[in-house]
């Protein structure tokens, strides 16, 4: 009953404040309801008991991506963009990726998952299992770097690739600044740096 | 709690609401006196500066200056909140109600002793992790909100350091999960049985306490708000309870961040020595106790250390305390793997 | 599974309660003062005169470049998040996974130590 309630909440609010997310003008309050429909899936991820994931999906989503995307709205000094103008061309591509979108949700649901819940859920939870009540975290971890070794440091490469290309694209070197280097600073003695001289009277 | 309902009455709907009655209670028997502890708090901080420069601190108002902070606060509830005109009000109201929001939420998971907790999650420390990653929106809205140059520079800079040190932060909290084998916070503490987690890992808890000095906008990290250069950062436009707000945040960050050390390296309600006298004291103010000492090393570090520069901060960060944390993090688990000394 | 839900529902109400008292606090301030609006009060503040433009104008891309490092980062960490509580049990296997794939990220750090995007 209460869970219900709270779907219903959590779901609904997400909705609203994505349908605010596209339409509001100023970008910044645009992406300060994206957080807060994250903080709705969060909720509903809960209700579905995926406790580890809720909470990740809060320090990943909310807590990294979302400054980024504040931070890109900030640089980009957006003030009211036009939506007018391009409407009908986003409307065109935006319903032609949703359709493909929903025809690969429909595909998904059609073929009942039997290969994944095979593998996941009736092999790996039996009656021990039960007994000793792993949680969400202990399941993860005795699968994802075992049997899923490889994807897992595959992502490792993903990751070094988001790295590279960040600073490829963002670093610059301004060339007039002046520099602390501690080393510098630590090796110098007094012997060097001051020499005295006698005049000849 | 709900069996002793169950004497009285059978019905669901009305055992559901006296349940919730409770919980508000209960969270506001949590709530004030953080609120009354992050008053006096502020009070500890003046005197304490005060004897290091030789000077006697409050002491006009009530005796040894005890009603200071209610003299303060009430001054900060009857000052006028003026809103700028170039300022987009509805998040420049929503920046401080958001800050000081996370900053109770935090609480709801923290043990005082092994039955009082308010919630007793099963990933306690991600919960933390989440909420203190939340903390940078506040600022960064606020110092964008507010549409003035030192707020806006402020609230990035507030932004990048905070960010920047929770890395580091992570990793040795990953540190200690290793030598307990769990996320809950209660279970960590009765992990720590033993021995406390700062003997074996002194040095880190060297780090946590620098890391968290510059996660909470502290002395020698307190850029975002460096009275010299930037006024005072991204809450320079706020007045009256807007400020309050920010404050309050603020204090309860510290006070929150004390506790977390405590509880990950000091053995949270744990006494020293398992024998009689210690045992004899209750275990919440075990708990206060070591709490209040790391809060007591905050202040004296910012009456004693000066100013970061904002460069050294970042390098800081990034290219000690990350590496050191990550090697660190190699050696804890090595260790525990080849000497066998996992918990479960 | 049903005990976790539980303890989310008194989390939750405790995430009620205390949004409830800081929106009460912030308001008390509104509802009680008096309120004298004056064009020197509301404007934007800077050292004595008026503003000249709108503030919100680029500022420096290391703070962005900061944050998606972070971002990077961040992502390692909840990498290790599950790995510290189960490597009891996986053990060296678990345990060489996960030195490549930091050896991996350290390759990335090496590289941006060395490119100086460390340098403020």
């Amino acid at each position: 009953m209460i869970k219900l309630v709270l779907f219903y909440f959590f779901s609904g609010l997400s909705l609203v404040s994505a349908s605010i997310v596209i339409s509001v003008k100023n970008p910044v309050f645009s992406v300060v309801f994206l957080i807060l429909v994250f903080f709705n899936v969060v909720g509903l991820l809960l209700l579905l008991g995926a406790e580890f994931l809720s909470l990740l999906f809060l320090i990943v989503y909310v807590g990294a991506i979302a400054v980024l995307f504040l931070f890109v709205v900030m640089i980009l000094n957006l003030k009211f963009i036009e939506l007018r103008s391009s409407f009908f061309y986003y409307a065109f591509f935006g319903s032609l990726i949703m359709a493909i979108f929903l025809f690969e949700i429909f595909i998904i649901l059609n073929s009942d998952l039997t290969f994944a819940s095979s593998y996941f859920l009736e092999r790996k939870r039996i009656w021990v299992q039960e007994l000793y009540s792993y949680t969400n975290l202990q399941i993860l971890g005795n699968v994802l770097y075992t049997s899923y070794s490889y994807l897992f440091i595959l992502s490792g490469f993903v990751l070094l690739v988001a790295i590279l290309g960040a600073i490829i694209l963002t670093l610059y070197q301004r060339s007039q600044i002046r520099r602390q280097d501690p080393n510098v600073q630590v090796v110098r003695n007094f012997d060097d740096t001051i020499r005295f001289f006698k005049f000849l009277k | 709690m709900e069996s002793f309902i169950l004497l009285f009455t059978n019905d669901k709907l009305l055992i559901f609401n006296f349940i919730i009655i409770l919980l508000f209670i209960k969270s506001l028997s949590y709530i004030i006196p953080l609120i009354i502890a992050i008053a006096y708090l502020t009070l500890i901080e003046r005197k304490i500066i005060g004897s290091i420069q030789k000077r006697k601190g409050p002491n006009i108002v009530g005796i040894f200056g005890l009603l200071q902070p209610i003299a303060d606060g009430l001054k900060l509830l009857l000052k006028e909140t003026s809103l700028p005109n170039s300022a987009n009000i509805f998040i420049f109201i929503i920046a401080p109600i958001l800050t000081f929001f996370l900053a109770l939420c935090a609480w709801a998971i923290m043990p005082f002793n092994e039955i009082n907790f308010y919630s007793n999650l099963n990933i306690g420390i991600l919960y933390l992790l989440a909420i203190s990653s939340l903390g940078v929106y506040g600022i960064i809205i606020s110092g964008w909100a507010s549409n003035s140059k030192y707020a806006f520079l402020g609230g990035l800079r507030s932004a990048a350091q905070i960010i920047s040190y929770e890395v580091s932060i992570g990793l040795i909290i990953i540190n200690v999960l290793l030598c307990s084998g769990t996320l809950n916070l209660k279970e960590i503490v009765l992990a720590q049985q033993n021995i406390w987690y700062i003997f074996p890992l002194f040095p880190l808890f060297l780090m946590f306490f620098i890391s968290s000095l510059a996660e909470t906008n502290r002395s020698p990290f307190d850029l975002p708000e460096a009275e010299a250069e930037l006024v005072a950062g991204y809450n320079v436009e706020y007045s009256a309870m807007g400020f309050a707000l920010f404050f309050l945040g603020e204090y309860t960050n510290i006070i929150l961040i004390s506790a977390v050390s405590t509880i990950l390296f000091l053995a949270g309600w744990l006494p020293p020595f398992d024998i009689f006298l210690f045992n004899w004291i209750p275990n919440s103010i075990w708990f206060g106790f070591k709490t209040i000492i790391i809060l007591v090393l905050f202040i004296w570090v910012r009456a004693a250390f000066p100013r970061y520069r904002y460069d050294q901060l970042i390098q800081l960060g990034w290219k000690i305390f990350l590496p050191l944390s990550l090697a660190w993090l190699m050696l804890t688990s090595g260790i525990l793997l080849s000497y066998d000394g996992f918990p479960n | 599974m049903k005990f976790y839900f539980v303890e989310y529902f008194i989390l939750f109400t405790y995430i009620i309660i205390s949004f409830i008292l800081a929106c009460i606090i912030s308001l008390l301030s509104y509802l009680l003062t008096t309120k004298k609006e004056d064009p020197e009060k509301t404007s934007a503040y800077e050292c004595g005169f008026n503003p000249f433009d709108d503030t919100r104008t680029t500022f420096d891309v290391k703070f962005y470049l900061v944050a998606i490092l972070f971002f990077n980062f961040c992502l390692e960490i909840s990498f290790l998040f599950p790995w510290s509580i189960v490597l009891g049990n996986i053990s060296y296997f678990g345990f060489v996974a996960i030195i490549l794939f930091l050896f991996i990220l350290t390759i990335g750090f090496i590289y941006e130590w060395k490119k100086g995007a460390l340098n403020w």
